[in-house]
Protein backbone atom coordinates (compact mmCIF):
# COMPACT_ATOMS: atom_id res chain seq x y z
CA UNK A 1 0.00 0.00 0.00
CA UNK A 2 1.32 3.42 -0.92
CA UNK A 3 2.25 6.06 1.67
CA UNK A 4 2.24 3.43 4.44
CA UNK A 5 4.36 5.44 6.89
CA UNK A 6 2.34 8.58 6.22
CA UNK A 7 -0.84 6.65 6.99
CA UNK A 8 0.63 5.49 10.31
CA UNK A 9 1.57 9.05 11.23
CA UNK A 10 -1.95 10.21 10.31
CA UNK A 11 -3.38 7.63 12.74
CA UNK A 12 -1.05 8.91 15.47
CA UNK A 13 -1.90 12.51 14.63
CA UNK A 14 -5.62 11.80 15.04
CA UNK A 15 -5.19 9.98 18.35
CA UNK A 16 -2.86 12.60 19.82
CA UNK A 17 -5.19 15.44 18.82
CA UNK A 18 -8.20 13.60 20.23
CA UNK A 19 -6.56 12.87 23.59
CA UNK A 20 -5.21 16.39 24.12
CA UNK A 21 -8.60 17.86 23.22
CA UNK A 22 -10.17 15.64 25.88
CA UNK A 23 -8.17 16.64 28.91
CA UNK A 24 -4.93 14.66 28.57
CA UNK A 25 -1.84 16.21 30.14
CA UNK A 26 0.65 13.38 29.61
CA UNK A 27 0.96 10.69 27.00
CA UNK A 28 3.47 7.89 26.37
CA UNK A 29 3.56 6.46 22.90
CA UNK A 30 5.33 3.54 21.30
CA UNK A 31 5.30 2.37 17.71
CA UNK A 32 6.58 -1.00 16.46
CA UNK A 33 7.22 -1.83 12.82
CA UNK A 34 7.04 -5.63 12.91
CA UNK A 35 7.34 -8.02 9.98
CA UNK A 36 3.59 -8.52 9.51
CA UNK A 37 2.04 -5.62 11.36
CA UNK A 38 2.44 -2.22 12.95
CA UNK A 39 1.65 -1.96 16.64
CA UNK A 40 0.77 1.39 18.18
CA UNK A 41 0.53 1.65 21.96
CA UNK A 42 -0.54 4.74 23.88
CA UNK A 43 -0.74 5.33 27.63
CA UNK A 44 -2.76 8.40 28.39
CA UNK A 45 -3.30 10.16 31.72
CA UNK A 46 -6.21 12.31 32.83
CA UNK A 47 -8.66 11.74 30.00
CA UNK A 48 -12.18 13.16 30.42
CA UNK A 49 -14.15 9.94 30.86
CA UNK A 50 -17.49 11.80 30.97
CA UNK A 51 -17.18 13.02 27.39
CA UNK A 52 -19.55 11.18 25.04
CA UNK A 53 -16.89 10.59 22.40
CA UNK A 54 -14.48 9.20 24.98
CA UNK A 55 -17.23 6.80 26.10
CA UNK A 56 -17.62 5.71 22.46
CA UNK A 57 -13.89 5.33 21.92
CA UNK A 58 -13.89 1.53 22.07
CA UNK A 59 -16.74 1.19 19.58
CA UNK A 60 -15.29 3.76 17.19
CA UNK A 61 -11.80 2.24 17.17
CA UNK A 62 -13.18 -1.25 16.72
CA UNK A 63 -14.70 -0.47 13.33
CA UNK A 64 -13.93 -3.20 10.84
CA UNK A 65 -10.91 -2.51 8.60
CA UNK A 66 -12.19 -1.27 5.23
CA UNK A 67 -9.53 -0.77 2.61
CA UNK A 68 -11.90 0.72 0.04
CA UNK A 69 -12.85 3.50 2.47
CA UNK A 70 -9.28 3.92 3.69
CA UNK A 71 -8.02 4.42 0.16
CA UNK A 72 -10.40 7.30 -0.40
CA UNK A 73 -10.51 9.02 2.99
CA UNK A 74 -7.17 8.36 4.78
CA UNK A 75 -5.81 11.84 4.09
CA UNK A 76 -8.55 13.32 6.31
CA UNK A 77 -7.19 11.67 9.46
CA UNK A 78 -5.58 14.16 11.84
CA UNK A 79 -6.59 17.16 9.72
CA UNK A 80 -9.18 18.76 11.99
CA UNK A 81 -9.07 19.77 15.66
CA UNK A 82 -12.79 20.53 16.04
CA UNK A 83 -14.14 17.14 15.09
CA UNK A 84 -12.70 13.64 15.39
CA UNK A 85 -12.00 11.00 12.77
CA UNK A 86 -11.76 8.05 15.17
CA UNK A 87 -14.02 6.11 12.81
CA UNK A 88 -11.33 6.55 10.20
CA UNK A 89 -8.69 5.24 12.62
CA UNK A 90 -10.94 2.19 13.10
CA UNK A 91 -11.25 1.76 9.34
CA UNK A 92 -7.44 1.90 9.01
CA UNK A 93 -6.63 -0.63 11.75
CA UNK A 94 -7.39 -4.34 12.15
CA UNK A 95 -7.65 -4.63 15.90
CA UNK A 96 -8.03 -2.24 18.83
CA UNK A 97 -7.62 -2.89 22.55
CA UNK A 98 -8.98 -0.12 24.76
CA UNK A 99 -8.77 -0.17 28.55
CA UNK A 100 -9.78 2.47 31.09
CA UNK A 101 -8.19 2.50 34.56
CA UNK A 102 -9.65 5.42 36.49
CA UNK A 103 -8.78 8.47 34.41
CA UNK A 104 -5.98 6.64 32.61
CA UNK A 105 -6.51 5.17 29.18
CA UNK A 106 -4.51 2.45 27.42
CA UNK A 107 -4.93 1.99 23.67
CA UNK A 108 -3.22 -0.66 21.55
CA UNK A 109 -3.82 -0.73 17.81
CA UNK A 110 -2.71 -3.32 15.26
CA UNK A 111 -2.46 -2.67 11.54
CA UNK A 112 -1.55 -5.69 9.43
CA UNK A 113 0.59 -5.19 6.36
CA UNK B 1 -27.02 15.53 23.78
CA UNK B 2 -26.60 12.14 25.40
CA UNK B 3 -26.20 9.08 23.28
CA UNK B 4 -26.17 5.54 24.57
CA UNK B 5 -22.97 3.65 25.25
CA UNK B 6 -23.90 1.01 22.72
CA UNK B 7 -24.01 2.96 19.50
CA UNK B 8 -25.91 0.55 17.31
CA UNK B 9 -29.13 -1.01 18.66
CA UNK B 10 -30.73 -2.04 15.33
CA UNK B 11 -31.65 -5.61 14.51
CA UNK B 12 -28.74 -7.30 12.72
CA UNK B 13 -29.15 -7.22 8.95
CA UNK B 14 -27.56 -9.91 6.82
CA UNK B 15 -25.66 -8.97 3.66
CA UNK B 16 -28.37 -10.60 1.53
CA UNK B 17 -31.05 -8.46 3.20
CA UNK B 18 -28.91 -5.33 2.67
CA UNK B 19 -28.66 -6.17 -1.03
CA UNK B 20 -32.40 -6.82 -1.23
CA UNK B 21 -33.12 -3.37 0.20
CA UNK B 22 -30.86 -1.82 -2.45
CA UNK B 23 -32.72 -3.77 -5.13
CA UNK B 24 -36.13 -2.26 -4.28
CA UNK B 25 -35.56 0.95 -6.24
CA UNK B 26 -34.20 -0.45 -9.56
CA UNK B 27 -36.79 -3.26 -9.64
CA UNK B 28 -39.63 -0.83 -9.05
CA UNK B 29 -38.18 1.39 -11.82
CA UNK B 30 -38.42 -1.57 -14.23
CA UNK B 31 -42.04 -2.27 -13.27
CA UNK B 32 -42.95 1.40 -13.60
CA UNK B 33 -41.18 1.66 -16.99
CA UNK B 34 -43.31 -1.10 -18.48
CA UNK B 35 -46.49 0.38 -17.01
CA UNK B 36 -45.88 3.73 -18.74
CA UNK B 37 -44.07 2.62 -21.91
CA UNK B 38 -43.87 -0.29 -24.33
CA UNK B 39 -40.73 -2.27 -25.18
CA UNK B 40 -40.18 -0.68 -28.60
CA UNK B 41 -40.46 2.85 -27.24
CA UNK B 42 -38.04 2.04 -24.41
CA UNK B 43 -35.39 0.67 -26.81
CA UNK B 44 -35.73 3.67 -29.13
CA UNK B 45 -35.57 6.01 -26.13
CA UNK B 46 -32.44 4.28 -24.81
CA UNK B 47 -30.78 4.76 -28.22
CA UNK B 48 -31.59 8.48 -28.17
CA UNK B 49 -30.22 8.75 -24.61
CA UNK B 50 -26.95 7.10 -25.68
CA UNK B 51 -26.29 9.19 -28.79
CA UNK B 52 -27.35 12.56 -27.37
CA UNK B 53 -24.63 14.80 -25.85
CA UNK B 54 -25.16 14.84 -22.08
CA UNK B 55 -23.76 18.13 -20.80
CA UNK B 56 -25.69 19.79 -17.97
CA UNK B 57 -28.70 19.81 -17.96
CA UNK B 58 -30.03 17.01 -20.19
CA UNK B 59 -33.17 15.37 -18.83
CA UNK B 60 -33.34 11.79 -20.13
CA UNK B 61 -37.13 11.71 -19.61
CA UNK B 62 -37.38 14.42 -22.29
CA UNK B 63 -34.66 13.02 -24.61
CA UNK B 64 -35.70 9.34 -24.42
CA UNK B 65 -38.98 8.77 -22.61
CA UNK B 66 -40.04 8.10 -19.03
CA UNK B 67 -39.72 4.34 -19.61
CA UNK B 68 -36.29 4.64 -21.23
CA UNK B 69 -34.97 6.88 -18.43
CA UNK B 70 -36.27 4.47 -15.79
CA UNK B 71 -34.71 1.46 -17.54
CA UNK B 72 -31.40 3.31 -18.01
CA UNK B 73 -31.33 4.07 -14.28
CA UNK B 74 -32.42 0.54 -13.32
CA UNK B 75 -29.76 -1.11 -15.51
CA UNK B 76 -26.92 1.06 -14.21
CA UNK B 77 -28.06 0.59 -10.61
CA UNK B 78 -28.37 -3.19 -10.99
CA UNK B 79 -24.90 -3.49 -12.56
CA UNK B 80 -23.39 -1.45 -9.73
CA UNK B 81 -25.17 -3.57 -7.13
CA UNK B 82 -23.68 -6.57 -8.92
CA UNK B 83 -20.20 -4.98 -8.62
CA UNK B 84 -20.83 -4.46 -4.89
CA UNK B 85 -21.90 -8.10 -4.55
CA UNK B 86 -19.12 -9.52 -6.74
CA UNK B 87 -16.26 -7.69 -5.02
CA UNK B 88 -17.82 -8.16 -1.58
CA UNK B 89 -17.78 -4.44 -0.93
CA UNK B 90 -19.22 -3.64 2.48
CA UNK B 91 -22.71 -2.13 2.23
CA UNK B 92 -22.30 0.94 4.39
CA UNK B 93 -22.97 4.68 4.12
CA UNK B 94 -20.55 5.42 1.26
CA UNK B 95 -21.70 2.39 -0.76
CA UNK B 96 -25.40 3.27 -0.32
CA UNK B 97 -24.60 6.87 -1.32
CA UNK B 98 -22.73 5.70 -4.42
CA UNK B 99 -25.60 3.43 -5.51
CA UNK B 100 -28.21 6.17 -5.01
CA UNK B 101 -26.13 8.82 -6.75
CA UNK B 102 -25.79 6.52 -9.77
CA UNK B 103 -29.56 5.82 -9.75
CA UNK B 104 -30.26 9.54 -9.61
CA UNK B 105 -27.79 10.81 -12.18
CA UNK B 106 -28.92 8.10 -14.61
CA UNK B 107 -31.86 10.44 -15.20
CA UNK B 108 -29.60 13.23 -16.49
CA UNK B 109 -26.11 12.47 -17.65
CA UNK B 110 -25.04 8.90 -16.89
CA UNK B 111 -26.08 6.21 -19.32
CA UNK B 112 -25.35 2.63 -20.25
CA UNK B 113 -22.71 3.79 -22.76
CA UNK B 114 -20.77 6.60 -21.16
CA UNK B 115 -19.86 5.34 -17.67
CA UNK B 116 -17.81 2.21 -18.48
CA UNK B 117 -14.55 3.83 -19.67
CA UNK B 118 -14.24 5.45 -16.21
CA UNK B 119 -14.67 2.03 -14.56
CA UNK B 120 -12.02 0.62 -16.90
CA UNK B 121 -9.68 3.46 -15.92
CA UNK B 122 -10.27 2.70 -12.22
CA UNK B 123 -9.60 -0.99 -12.87
CA UNK B 124 -6.35 -0.23 -14.72
CA UNK B 125 -5.29 2.08 -11.86
CA UNK B 126 -5.90 -0.74 -9.35
CA UNK B 127 -3.81 -3.12 -11.47
CA UNK B 128 -1.09 -0.49 -11.82
CA UNK B 129 -1.00 -0.07 -8.04
CA UNK B 130 -1.11 -3.90 -7.63
CA UNK B 131 -4.27 -3.72 -5.51
CA UNK B 132 -7.70 -5.27 -5.86
CA UNK B 133 -10.28 -3.24 -7.84
CA UNK B 134 -12.41 -3.39 -4.67
CA UNK B 135 -10.05 -0.80 -3.15
CA UNK B 136 -10.78 1.72 -5.91
CA UNK B 137 -14.39 0.70 -6.65
CA UNK B 138 -16.05 3.34 -4.48
CA UNK B 139 -14.10 6.23 -5.99
CA UNK B 140 -14.80 4.89 -9.47
CA UNK B 141 -18.53 4.59 -8.79
CA UNK B 142 -18.66 8.19 -7.59
CA UNK B 143 -16.24 9.18 -10.36
CA UNK B 144 -18.72 8.76 -13.19
CA UNK B 145 -19.42 12.48 -12.66
CA UNK B 146 -17.43 13.21 -15.81
CA UNK B 147 -19.18 10.70 -18.05
CA UNK B 148 -20.88 13.44 -20.16
CA UNK B 149 -17.42 14.29 -21.46
CA UNK B 150 -17.25 10.86 -23.10
CA UNK B 151 -20.59 11.36 -24.88
CA UNK B 152 -19.68 14.92 -25.79
CA UNK B 153 -16.43 13.90 -27.47
CA UNK B 154 -18.02 10.86 -29.12
CA UNK B 155 -21.10 12.62 -30.49
CA UNK B 156 -21.02 16.34 -29.67
CA UNK B 157 -17.89 17.77 -31.30
CA UNK B 158 -18.79 16.91 -34.89
CA UNK B 159 -15.82 14.55 -35.13
CA UNK B 160 -16.18 11.48 -37.39
CA UNK B 161 -17.61 8.66 -35.22
CA UNK B 162 -14.53 6.46 -35.82
CA UNK B 163 -12.44 9.22 -34.23
CA UNK B 164 -14.92 10.59 -31.67
CA UNK B 165 -15.96 7.31 -30.04
CA UNK B 166 -12.42 5.91 -29.44
CA UNK B 167 -11.21 9.35 -28.33
CA UNK B 168 -14.09 9.70 -25.86
CA UNK B 169 -13.48 6.22 -24.48
CA UNK B 170 -9.74 6.88 -24.17
CA UNK B 171 -10.32 10.12 -22.28
CA UNK B 172 -12.83 8.34 -19.99
CA UNK B 173 -10.21 5.69 -19.17
CA UNK B 174 -7.70 8.43 -18.40
CA UNK B 175 -10.19 10.15 -16.07
CA UNK B 176 -10.89 6.88 -14.24
CA UNK B 177 -7.14 6.35 -13.88
CA UNK B 178 -6.32 9.74 -12.33
CA UNK B 179 -9.41 10.21 -10.15
CA UNK B 180 -8.43 7.96 -7.19
CA UNK B 181 -5.23 9.78 -6.17
CA UNK B 182 -6.70 13.16 -7.05
CA UNK B 183 -9.95 12.78 -5.11
CA UNK B 184 -8.20 11.57 -1.98
CA UNK B 185 -5.87 14.56 -2.07
CA UNK B 186 -8.66 17.10 -2.67
CA UNK B 187 -10.36 16.14 0.60
CA UNK B 188 -7.78 18.15 2.48
CA UNK B 189 -8.79 21.37 0.72
CA UNK B 190 -12.22 21.44 2.40
CA UNK B 191 -11.38 19.14 5.34
CA UNK B 192 -14.40 16.93 4.70
CA UNK B 193 -16.95 19.77 5.06
CA UNK B 194 -18.39 19.13 1.58
CA UNK B 195 -19.83 15.65 1.15
CA UNK B 196 -19.61 15.47 -2.67
CA UNK B 197 -15.83 15.46 -2.76
CA UNK B 198 -15.68 13.79 -6.17
CA UNK B 199 -17.74 16.67 -7.55
CA UNK B 200 -15.09 19.06 -6.27
CA UNK B 201 -12.33 16.96 -7.80
CA UNK B 202 -14.19 16.43 -11.09
CA UNK B 203 -14.82 20.17 -11.28
CA UNK B 204 -11.10 20.92 -11.33
CA UNK B 205 -10.31 18.03 -13.64
CA UNK B 206 -13.16 19.02 -15.98
CA UNK B 207 -11.90 22.61 -16.00
CA UNK B 208 -8.43 21.50 -17.12
CA UNK B 209 -9.82 19.17 -19.82
CA UNK B 210 -12.26 21.80 -21.07
CA UNK B 211 -9.50 24.42 -21.22
CA UNK B 212 -7.45 22.01 -23.35
CA UNK B 213 -10.38 21.36 -25.70
CA UNK B 214 -11.10 25.08 -26.03
CA UNK B 215 -7.43 25.69 -26.80
CA UNK B 216 -7.88 23.55 -29.93
CA UNK B 217 -11.03 25.34 -31.01
CA UNK B 218 -13.58 22.83 -29.70
CA UNK B 219 -16.58 24.47 -28.05
CA UNK B 220 -18.76 22.58 -25.58
CA UNK B 221 -21.98 24.33 -24.70
CA UNK B 222 -24.09 23.60 -21.66
CA UNK B 223 -27.81 23.17 -22.36
CA UNK B 224 -31.17 23.01 -20.60
CA UNK B 225 -33.53 20.25 -21.73
CA UNK B 226 -36.21 19.51 -19.13
CA UNK B 227 -39.41 17.49 -18.94
CA UNK B 228 -42.52 18.52 -17.03
CA UNK B 229 -45.28 16.05 -17.87
CA UNK B 230 -44.81 13.40 -15.15
CA UNK B 231 -44.72 15.64 -12.07
CA UNK B 232 -47.57 14.12 -10.07
CA UNK B 233 -46.82 10.47 -10.94
CA UNK B 234 -43.19 10.91 -9.90
CA UNK B 235 -44.12 12.72 -6.69
CA UNK B 236 -46.42 9.85 -5.70
CA UNK B 237 -43.93 7.15 -6.72
CA UNK B 238 -41.01 8.72 -4.87
CA UNK B 239 -43.11 9.49 -1.78
CA UNK B 240 -44.19 5.83 -1.61
CA UNK B 241 -40.58 4.69 -1.96
CA UNK B 242 -39.44 7.01 0.85
CA UNK B 243 -42.28 5.81 3.10
CA UNK B 244 -41.23 2.20 2.38
CA UNK B 245 -37.68 3.09 3.51
CA UNK B 246 -39.08 4.56 6.74
CA UNK B 247 -41.20 1.43 7.21
CA UNK B 248 -38.24 -0.94 6.82
CA UNK B 249 -36.18 1.27 9.12
CA UNK B 250 -38.98 1.30 11.69
CA UNK B 251 -39.09 -2.52 11.61
CA UNK B 252 -35.31 -2.88 11.89
CA UNK B 253 -35.26 -0.39 14.76
CA UNK B 254 -37.35 -2.82 16.82
CA UNK B 255 -40.69 -1.42 15.58
CA UNK B 256 -40.00 2.06 16.88
CA UNK B 257 -38.50 5.45 16.11
CA UNK B 258 -36.66 5.24 19.43
CA UNK B 259 -33.27 6.95 19.51
CA UNK B 260 -33.73 8.46 16.03
CA UNK B 261 -32.79 11.91 17.36
CA UNK B 262 -29.35 10.68 18.41
CA UNK B 263 -28.38 10.93 14.73
CA UNK B 264 -28.39 14.72 15.31
CA UNK B 265 -25.37 14.31 17.60
CA UNK B 266 -23.17 13.89 14.53
CA UNK B 267 -22.04 16.90 12.50
CA UNK B 268 -22.03 14.86 9.31
CA UNK B 269 -18.49 15.80 8.39
CA UNK B 270 -16.69 13.15 6.33
CA UNK B 271 -16.42 10.32 7.46
CA UNK B 272 -19.80 9.89 9.23
CA UNK B 273 -21.24 6.50 8.38
CA UNK B 274 -24.70 6.28 9.99
CA UNK B 275 -25.04 2.55 9.20
CA UNK B 276 -22.16 1.91 11.60
CA UNK B 277 -22.82 4.70 14.09
CA UNK B 278 -26.59 4.31 14.47
CA UNK B 279 -27.50 1.04 12.74
CA UNK B 280 -29.43 0.28 9.56
CA UNK B 281 -32.83 0.92 11.16
CA UNK B 282 -32.20 4.54 12.10
CA UNK B 283 -30.26 5.10 8.86
CA UNK B 284 -33.19 3.96 6.70
CA UNK B 285 -35.64 6.07 8.73
CA UNK B 286 -33.34 9.06 8.18
CA UNK B 287 -33.07 8.34 4.44
CA UNK B 288 -36.86 8.15 4.05
CA UNK B 289 -37.46 11.30 6.12
CA UNK B 290 -34.87 13.26 4.16
CA UNK B 291 -36.52 12.12 0.91
CA UNK B 292 -39.92 13.38 2.10
CA UNK B 293 -38.28 16.62 3.27
CA UNK B 294 -36.78 16.99 -0.22
CA UNK B 295 -40.18 16.53 -1.88
CA UNK B 296 -41.67 19.08 0.52
CA UNK B 297 -38.92 21.52 -0.50
CA UNK B 298 -39.77 20.98 -4.19
CA UNK B 299 -43.49 21.56 -3.48
CA UNK B 300 -42.79 24.69 -1.40
CA UNK B 301 -40.65 26.03 -4.25
CA UNK B 302 -43.52 25.28 -6.66
CA UNK B 303 -41.18 23.07 -8.70
CA UNK B 304 -41.93 20.29 -11.15
CA UNK B 305 -40.36 16.88 -10.66
CA UNK B 306 -38.24 15.88 -13.66
CA UNK B 307 -35.01 13.95 -14.28
CA UNK B 308 -32.60 16.36 -12.57
CA UNK B 309 -34.86 16.76 -9.52
CA UNK B 310 -35.19 12.95 -9.20
CA UNK B 311 -31.37 12.88 -9.32
CA UNK B 312 -31.12 15.51 -6.59
CA UNK B 313 -33.69 13.76 -4.38
CA UNK B 314 -32.04 10.35 -4.69
CA UNK B 315 -28.62 11.88 -3.99
CA UNK B 316 -29.96 13.51 -0.83
CA UNK B 317 -31.51 10.20 0.23
CA UNK B 318 -28.28 8.28 -0.45
CA UNK B 319 -26.12 10.71 1.48
CA UNK B 320 -28.58 10.54 4.39
CA UNK B 321 -26.78 7.31 5.21
CA UNK B 322 -23.48 9.19 5.16
CA UNK B 323 -23.70 12.56 6.87
CA UNK B 324 -27.00 14.31 6.13
CA UNK B 325 -29.88 14.59 8.56
CA UNK B 326 -32.66 17.18 8.97
CA UNK B 327 -30.80 19.16 11.64
CA UNK B 328 -27.73 19.85 9.49
CA UNK B 329 -29.53 20.02 6.11
CA UNK B 330 -32.44 22.36 6.89
CA UNK B 331 -30.20 25.43 7.46
CA UNK B 332 -28.62 24.88 4.03
CA UNK B 333 -32.03 24.53 2.35
CA UNK B 334 -33.18 27.68 4.15
CA UNK B 335 -30.04 29.54 3.01
CA UNK B 336 -30.58 28.59 -0.64
CA UNK B 337 -34.32 29.38 -0.37
CA UNK B 338 -33.61 32.84 1.05
CA UNK B 339 -30.96 33.40 -1.60
CA UNK B 340 -33.30 32.43 -4.42
CA UNK B 341 -35.97 34.79 -3.08
CA UNK B 342 -33.59 37.75 -3.13
CA UNK B 343 -31.36 37.04 -6.14
CA UNK B 344 -31.99 37.24 -9.87
CA UNK B 345 -33.07 33.63 -10.45
CA UNK B 346 -36.60 32.20 -10.38
CA UNK B 347 -37.34 30.35 -7.16
CA UNK B 348 -39.37 27.67 -9.00
CA UNK B 349 -36.82 26.89 -11.73
CA UNK B 350 -35.33 23.40 -11.77
CA UNK B 351 -31.76 24.68 -11.56
CA UNK B 352 -32.49 26.70 -8.39
CA UNK B 353 -34.37 23.81 -6.76
CA UNK B 354 -31.61 21.30 -7.45
CA UNK B 355 -29.10 23.82 -6.13
CA UNK B 356 -30.98 23.72 -2.83
CA UNK B 357 -31.23 19.93 -2.70
CA UNK B 358 -27.65 19.30 -3.85
CA UNK B 359 -26.51 22.24 -1.71
CA UNK B 360 -26.93 19.97 1.31
CA UNK B 361 -23.43 18.76 0.40
CA UNK B 362 -22.55 21.58 2.85
CA UNK B 363 -24.62 20.08 5.69
CA UNK B 364 -21.50 19.36 7.81
CA UNK B 365 -20.90 23.13 8.11
CA UNK B 366 -24.30 23.56 9.77
CA UNK B 367 -23.69 20.41 11.82
CA UNK B 368 -20.36 21.64 13.13
CA UNK B 369 -20.70 25.43 13.31
CA UNK B 370 -24.45 25.91 13.80
CA UNK B 371 -27.59 27.06 12.02
CA UNK B 372 -26.41 30.55 11.05
CA UNK B 373 -23.24 29.24 9.42
CA UNK B 374 -25.37 26.72 7.52
CA UNK B 375 -27.70 29.46 6.24
CA UNK B 376 -24.71 31.56 5.11
CA UNK B 377 -23.20 28.51 3.37
CA UNK B 378 -26.47 27.84 1.51
CA UNK B 379 -26.83 31.52 0.61
CA UNK B 380 -23.32 31.62 -0.90
CA UNK B 381 -23.71 28.24 -2.58
CA UNK B 382 -26.50 29.38 -4.89
CA UNK B 383 -24.43 32.23 -6.34
CA UNK B 384 -21.32 30.09 -6.76
CA UNK B 385 -23.08 27.11 -8.33
CA UNK B 386 -24.82 29.36 -10.87
CA UNK B 387 -21.45 30.64 -12.05
CA UNK B 388 -18.97 27.76 -11.95
CA UNK B 389 -20.71 25.59 -14.55
CA UNK B 390 -19.39 27.76 -17.37
CA UNK B 391 -15.78 26.94 -16.42
CA UNK B 392 -16.13 23.22 -17.16
CA UNK B 393 -18.82 23.69 -19.82
CA UNK B 394 -21.31 21.46 -17.97
CA UNK B 395 -19.28 18.26 -18.36
CA UNK B 396 -19.08 17.77 -14.57
CA UNK B 397 -22.44 16.39 -13.49
CA UNK B 398 -21.67 17.13 -9.84
CA UNK B 399 -21.51 20.87 -10.43
CA UNK B 400 -22.97 21.44 -6.97
CA UNK B 401 -20.15 19.34 -5.50
CA UNK B 402 -17.66 21.61 -7.26
CA UNK B 403 -19.40 24.68 -5.88
CA UNK B 404 -19.86 23.12 -2.43
CA UNK B 405 -16.14 22.35 -2.23
CA UNK B 406 -15.27 25.93 -3.14
CA UNK B 407 -17.72 27.39 -0.60
CA UNK B 408 -16.51 25.06 2.17
CA UNK B 409 -12.83 25.80 1.39
CA UNK B 410 -13.47 29.54 1.66
CA UNK B 411 -15.99 29.56 4.49
CA UNK B 412 -14.67 27.03 7.00
CA UNK B 413 -11.31 28.73 7.71
CA UNK B 414 -13.11 32.08 8.10
CA UNK B 415 -15.75 30.70 10.49
CA UNK B 416 -13.00 28.85 12.33
CA UNK B 417 -10.92 32.01 12.73
CA UNK B 418 -13.82 33.81 14.40
CA UNK B 419 -15.10 30.93 16.52
CA UNK B 420 -14.25 30.66 20.23
CA UNK B 421 -11.26 28.70 21.52
CA UNK B 422 -12.00 25.20 22.91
Amino acid sequence: MKHEMKRISKILDELITFCFLHGTKKMDLSLEDNEDYFKIHLEIDNIDCNDERVKLLKDLLNYPRQQEMEEYYWELAGECDRDTELTLVGIMTDKAEVEFKGTSLYITLYRYK
Amino acid sequence: MLISKKINNSKPLSRDRQLQILLILPLSFIIMAFIFDDFKNIIEGLYRIIVYPDTLITDYIEIGSLGAALINSALLTLINIYIVWKFRIRINGPTISAIFIISGFSFFGKNIFNVWPIYLGGYIYARYQKTNFKTEALITMFGTALSPLISEIAYGLNLPLYVGIPLGILLGILIGFVLPPLSSHMLRVHDGYSLYNIGFTAGFLGTVIMSLLRSYGFAVQSQKILSSEYDMILKIFLSIFFIILIGIGYYLNNNSFKDYTRIFFFSGRLVTDFTQLCGYGITLINMGLMGLLGILYVIMSKGTINGPIIGALLTVVGFSSFGKHPKNSLPILLGVFLASATKIWNIDSTIVIISGLFGTTLAPIAGEYGILSGIVAGFLHLSVVMNVGIIHGGINLYNNGFSGGIVASILVPIIDAFSKED
